[in-house]
C-alpha cells in the first residue's frame, strides 16, 4: 500500500540517526565497517548512499567526530566516534524512543483487551 | 595496493561529480567530505583493479540510495530548529530538546551523583570506620553482607551515571536491587529524619542519616531512565534485593520473636521457642541479646515492632537460652563486631557487670598478659603451696575490671592475696564475705581506687575481681593457694592440679610460666620430671603434676600455738554403689567415647548405675553389679549418649543422690560448663541437710567452665572436685582407680603434740578450713571468725586488698599487720644463696688454722 510504504520510509528516516548513534555507542568504529553493518541490518533498509551524507551531517552537528588513519593498503581509513554531545543526544533519543515503545505497547494491550 | 586503471578512475570521478552536484543542494552536508567518503567506500568495495563497468555499477548503487529530496536535517545546536512540516523524525526533535535544555540534565546529574553515590559512600564509610550509629543507636551494618548490600546502592548509581549506550544488560537488575536496599534502609532510618533535619538546620551537620532517604529517589530515577525493555530484569532485581534482605534479616526477626518463648518458664512454650531458634535463629542476634538485652540487625524498632515483638528479654534469661541452645556459656564466644576502624565509644563502653558477682562477656582490649605459678610441694605431708602471679593489661581508653572464676586444686583454699600498688606489694585483709565485698565495691566502683577481691564461687572455685585495671596500664596481683595433694591408694604418689580460669572477662595469655620445687621427684607433661619443674605450659589446660612420696609416711604435723595440728592419711571407705551422671550438653560430645572406654575398663567392683543428664534425666543403667560385662555395657552407653544444646543437671543429680543414698554410694558427675541452673539446688541441699555426709558427690569438669549449681552447694563438704589436667579421660581413670581401692584421705585435728613428718604451717590452714566447713551449718558466725582469723577465703569470708589503712578502717576492716603473711615460696635464688652460705661456712670451719 502506498501510504504504508511512505510510513515505512518516514519510520526509517526517523530512526536512522538513532541507529547510527547507537551503533557508535560501543566506541570508535571504522567507517566502512560501520556502514556495512548498518546496511546489512535487516529491516532498516538503508543504503551507503544515505549513510555517508548522514554521517557528514552528524559530524557537522558535533555529534560525531572523525579521524583518519593512514593505511599502506589504500586510502587513509576514516574512523567515527561519538562525542559527548553525541552520547547525550543518544541518551535522550533512546529515552524518548523508550517512551514511544511503552505507549505503543500500552495501546496494543488495550486494543487486544477490547477485542476480547 | 589499489591499481585502478585510468579509465576506472575517470568513470569514478565523473559519476561522483554528478552525485556531488546533487549533494550540494542538501543543507548541513559537506559535499566534498561525502564524496571523499564514497571514494574510500569504493576503494574498499571493489577489487584492486576494477573495470570501468564495475565502477559504474558500484556508483549507481550509491546513487540509488542517495535521497533525491533535500535531506531532512536536524538543526545544529546553535540554530533554532526548522523542520519541514510532517517530516520531522521524533528522534531529531528530541535532540533539539536535549540541546535546548542541556543545563537541566547537568543539574540533575550532579544531584544524582551526590545523592546516589557520594552520600551513601560517605555514610557507609563513616559507619564502618567510626561506628557512630552503632555506638549510639543500632548497628546498620552488622555483617559483611549488610555492608555489601549497602555498597550496592552507590555502585549501581555510579554504574548508571557512567554507562555508555546501549544500556548494559544487568544495569536495570542492579538498580532495582539497590532500590530495595535503599528503601529498606529508608524505613529503618525514618525515625531519625526529624533529628537529622534539626541537626542540619541548627548545627549544619546531620546529612549522613538522610543518606538512604536521598539515595532512594536517585536510584529510582536511574532505574526509570533505563526501564525501556528492561521490565523483566528490573523485576528480577527487585526480587533479588528483597531476597537478600530477607536472608539477612528474617533470622534476626525470628530470634526477636522466639526468644521470649524460649525464655518462658512454660515448658511447651520454651520448647517451641527453642525449636524456632535452632531452625532459623540468628546467633549474632542472640549473642547481642546476651550482651545487652537488646536486639540487633536493622530492626531495633521497626520491623520487629511492626511484627508485634514484645519487650526485650532480660539478658540473664537470654544467656540461659544461649546455654540451652549451644551448651556453653555465651561469654565463650568472642564478640567480634564487623568494623574496619576502632569505635571510640566502644572503648568507653561501660561494663554493666562491674563490681558484681557475674563474670560477664569479654571486654575488648583487656587481657591477662602474664601468668606465673611458683610452688613448693611437700609430698610426704601431702600438701602444697602455690603462688599464682597474674598481670592484667588494659589497652583500652578507660579503666576496666578484670573478673574471672578460678578452679583451684581440689580441697584448696586461697590463703594469701597480694596487690602491687605503685610497685609495692600490699597484702589483703580477710573479712566476712559481705564486708569484704562491700569494701571492694565502695573503694573500687565508687572511688575507683586499687582493690582486689577474692570470694568463693563453689567448692574449689573462687571469683577474682581486680579494679581498676587502668587504661593503657597493668595491674599485678598474686594469689596464694594452700592445697592438699590427692594421694593414691597405695600412698606411693600423689597428684596436684594447677589453678586455671574457667570463666573470665578478659583474653588470656596462651602460656603460663611454672616453677615447682619439691624434695621428691615431680613429673608433669610439658615440664619433664625432677625435683624442680620449670617451663611454660598451656594456660588454659595445665597438666596434672604427679609427685612421688614415701608410702610409709602417713602422718605429718606442724606447730599450732602451744599445740600442734596432726594429719593422718587413712584409707577412705569404698562406696558400695557408684552412680555416674553424664552431662549430655553439646560440649561433652567429643569426650564421651574416651570416657566410655575408661569406664568400660574401670577396676570397679561394687554396683554401678548410669544416668544421662539430658533435657530430662534418663537412667541408662539401673544399679547393677559391676562385672566386666556390665562395665562394658556402661561404657557403650556413655559413648552413645546423644548430646544437644545445654542440659541442666540438677534433676539428674537429685535422682543420682537418691540412688547413691540407698546403698552407701557416691555420685560421680562428668560435666561440662553449666552457666545456668534451671532446676535449682534446693532439692539437693535439702537431702544433705537431712542426711549430712550420706552421699559424696565428686565433680569431674570434663570441659572447663562455670558450674552454676555449685555456687548453691559451696557450703556442702560432701561436694568435692576431681583433679583434671589436660586429659579428662586420664583424670577419670585415675579417680576410678583410686576410688575403687580406697584412696588415702587426710584427717586433720588439733593435738597436744605432733608425730610423724614435720611440715609447714600450711597444714594449720588446711585444718582450719576443715573446721570452718564443719561450722558452716551450725555456727556460721563462728565459722566466719575462724576463717578471718586464719586468713582463708571460704564461703563465709573473703579477701580484699585496699590501698590505705584508712580505707580499711573506713570499711570496718582490720588492716593487715605488716608481717601478717603466709610463709611464701622461697625464691629459687634464695635456695642457692642458702646453699652457698652453708658451703662457705663449712669451708671456713674446715680451713687450716695457722699457729
Amino acid at each position: 500500500m502506498a501510504s504504508s510504504e511512505a510510513w515505512r520510509v518516514q519510520m526509517r528516516k526517523g530512526l536512522l540517526e538513532l541507529c547510527v548513534l547507537n551503533a557508535l555507542g560501543g566506541g570508535e568504529r571504522y567507517g566502512y565497517e560501520l556502514v556495512k553493518s548498518l546496511t546489512d541490518l535487516p529491516g532498516l533498509g538503508v543504503g551507503e548512499g544515505t549513510l555517508y551524507p548522514l554521517l557528514s551531517r552528524l559530524r557537522l552537528q558535533g555529534l560525531v567526530s572523525t579521524r583518519l588513519v593512514e593505511s599502506s593498503e589504500g586510502p587513509a581509513r576514516k574512523y567515527y566516534a561519538l562525542t559527548d554531545e553525541g552520547r547525550e543526544a543518544a541518551t535522550v533519543m533512546n529515552e524518548l524512543f523508550g517512551e514511544l515503545v511503552d505507549g505503543w505497547q500500552r495501546l496494543r494491550r488495550q486494543g487486544a483487551r477490547r477485542e476480547r | 595496493m589499489s591499481t585502478w586503471s585510468d579509465e576506472a578512475v575517470a568513470v569514478r570521478e565523473r559519476r561522483l561529480g554528478e552525485l556531488r552536484e546533487r549533494l550540494a543542494r542538501q543543507r548541513d552536508v559537506d559535499p566534498d567530505e561525502v564524496v571523499d567518503d564514497w571514494r574510500r567506500h569504493l576503494a574498499e568495495e571493489l577489487a584492486a583493479s576494477p573495470t570501468p563497468a564495475e565502477v559504474e555499477t558500484a556508483v549507481a548503487r550509491l546513487a540509488a540510495t542517495l535521497p533525491g529530496e533535500p535531506a531532512v536535517t536536524a538543526p545544529v545546536p546553535s540554530q533554532p530548529p526548522r523542520f519541514p512540516t510532517g517530516q520531522v523524525p521524533p528522534a531529531a526533535r528530541a535532540v533539539a530538546v536535549a540541546s535546548a535544555s542541556a543545563s537541566a540534565p547537568r543539574v540533575f546529574r550532579a544531584l544524582a551523583w551526590f545523592c546516589g553515590v557520594v552520600l551513601p559512600v560517605a555514610a557507609l564509610g563513616a559507619e564502618l570506620v567510626l561506628s557512630a550509629c552503632t555506638d549510639i543507636l543500632f548497628d546498620p551494618t552488622p555483617t559483611w553482607w549488610h555492608a555489601l548490600l549497602v555498597a550496592l546502592v552507590p555502585a549501581a548509581n555510579a554504574w548508571a551515571l557512567t554507562r555508555r549506550e546501549p544500556t548494559p544488560r544487568h544495569l536495570p537488575t542492579a538498580l532495582a536491587a539497590a532500590s530495595v536496599v535503599a528503601g529498606a534502609y529508608t524505613i529503618v532510618f525514618l525515625p531519625l529524619v526529624p533529628l537529622a533535619v534539626i541537626g542540619i538546620l541548627a548545627l549544619g551537620i546531620g546529612l549522613l542519616p538522610l543518606a538512604p532517604l536521598l539515595a532512594l529517589p536517585a536510584t529510582l530515577r536511574a532505574l526509570w531512565r533505563v526501564r525501556a525493555g528492561a521490565g523483566r530484569r528490573a523485576l528480577l532485581g527487585f526480587a533479588l534485593g528483597a531476597l537478600a534482605l530477607a536472608v539477612l534479616e528474617v533470622p534476626v526477626l525470628v530470634t526477636r520473636l522466639a526468644l521470649p518463648l524460649a525464655a518462658s518458664s512454660d515448658g511447651e512454650e520454651r520448647a517451641r521457642g527453642l525449636g524456632w531458634l535452632r531452625w532459623l535463629g540468628s546467633e549474632r542476634a542472640l549473642l547481642t541479646a546476651c550482651a545487652d538485652g537488646e536486639g540487633s540487625g536493622l530492626q531495633p524498632w521497626t520491623l520487629a515492632r511492626l511484627a508485634g515483638s514484645p519487650e526485650s528479654v532480660p539478658r540473664e534469661r537470654a544467656r540461659e537460652v544461649w546455654f540451652l541452645l549451644h551448651g556453653e556459656p555465651w561469654s565463650s564466644r568472642p564478640a567480634a563486631p564487623f568494623r574496619l576502624g576502632r569505635s571510640r565509644l566502644q572503648e568507653l563502653e561501660f561494663d554493666d557487670e562491674r563490681g558484681g558477682e557475674t563474670v560477664g562477656g569479654l571486654i575488648p582490649r583487656l587481657a591477662l598478659r602474664e601468668a606465673r605459678l611458683d610452688g613448693s610441694v611437700d609430698a610426704d605431708a601431702a600438701l602444697a603451696y602455690l603462688e599464682w602471679t597474674l598481670v592484667f593489661a588494659n589497652d583500652g581508653a578507660i579503666a576496666q575490671e578484670a573478673r574471672g572464676e578460678v578452679l583451684l586444686p581440689p580441697g584448696g583454699v586461697v590463703s594469701r592475696l597480694t596487690l602491687w600498688v605503685e610497685g609495692e606489694p600490699r597484702e589483703a585483709a580477710f573479712a566476712a564475705r559481705a564486708s569484704a565485698r562491700a569494701a571492694y565495691q565502695q573503694v573500687a566502683v565508687v572511688q575507683r581506687r586499687d582493690p582486689v577481691l577474692v570470694t568463693t564461687r563453689g567448692p574449689d572455685r573462687v571469683l577474682v575481681q581486680c579494679f581498676p585495671v587502668p587504661a593503657r596500664g597493668t595491674m599485678k596481683v598474686r594469689l596464694g593457694i594452700t592445697a592438699p595433694l590427692v594421694v593414691d591408694a597405695d600412698g606411693a604418689a600423689a597428684t596436684l592440679a594447677g589453678p586455671r580460669f574457667v570463666e573470665r572477662n578478659f583474653a588470656t595469655a596462651a602460656r603460663s610460666d611454672w616453677w615447682l620445687e619439691a624434695k621428691r621427684p615431680l613429673r608433669a607433661a610439658g615440664l619433664g620430671d625432677g625435683e624442680s619443674l620449670r617451663g611454660a605450659i598451656a594456660a588454659a589446660r595445665p597438666p596434672l603434676v604427679r609427685v612421688a612420696r614415701d608410702p610409709a609416711l602417713t602422718e605429718a604435723w606442724t606447730p599450732d600455738g602451744e599445740g600442734a595440728v596432726q594429719q593422718r592419711l587413712t584409707a577412705a571407705p569404698v562406696p558400695r554403689r557408684l552412680v555416674v551422671v553424664v552431662d549430655a550438653s553439646a560440649g561433652m560430645a567429643r569426650h564421651l567415647s574416651a570416657l566410655g572406654s575408661v569406664l568400660a575398663a574401670a577396676p570397679w567392683r561394687g554396683e554401678i548405675a548410669l544416668i544421662a543428664a539430658g533435657d530430662a534425666p534418663h537412667v541408662l543403667l539401673p544399679p547393677t553389679a559391676a562385672d566386666p560385662a556390665t562395665l562394658a555395657a556402661a561404657g557403650r552407653l556413655v559413648a552413645g549418649i546423644g548430646c544437644r544444646g545445654g542440659c541442666d543437671g540438677s534433676a539428674a543429680l537429685v535422682q543420682a543422690w537418691d540412688l547413691a543414698a540407698d546403698a552407701e554410694g557416691a555420685v560421680l558427675w562428668l560435666v561440662g560448663p553449666q552457666p545456668v541452673v534451671l532446676g535449682g539446688a534446693e532439692a539437693l541441699s535439702m537431702r544433705w541437710q537431712r542426711r549430712p555426709g550420706a552421699v559424696g558427690m565428686h565433680v569431674l569438669p570434663v570441659v572447663p567452665g562455670p558450674i552454676r549449681i555449685l555456687r548453691d552447694l559451696e557450703t556442702r563438704a560432701e561436694v568435692r572436685g576431681v583433679p583434671v589436667g589436660d586429659d579428662p579421660a586420664a583424670a577419670l581413670s585415675a579417680w576410678l582407680a583410686r576410688a575403687a581401692a580406697g584412696g588415702l584421705e587426710p584427717e586433720r585435728r588439733v593435738a597436744g603434740a605432733g608425730t610423724g613428718q614435720r611440715t609447714s604451717d600450711h597444714l594449720v590452714r588446711l585444718q582450719r578450713l576443715d573446721a570452718v566447713r564443719g561450722l558452716l551449718d551450725q555456727d556460721p558466725a563462728g565459722a566466719t571468725g575462724l576463717a578471718v582469723a586464719n586468713r582463708l577465703v571460704t564461703p563465709v569470708s573473703g579477701a580484699v586488698v585496699l590501698e590505705t589503712d584508712a580505707q580499711y578502717r573506713a570499711a570496718g576492716l582490720e588492716p593487715p599487720a605488716p608481717q601478717q603473711t603466709v610463709p611464701a615460696v622461697p625464691e629459687p635464688g634464695l635456695w642457692l644463696l642458702l646453699a652457698v652460705a652453708v658451703a662457705a661456712g663449712w669451708m671456713l670451719w674446715r680451713r687450716p688454722r695457722t699457729a
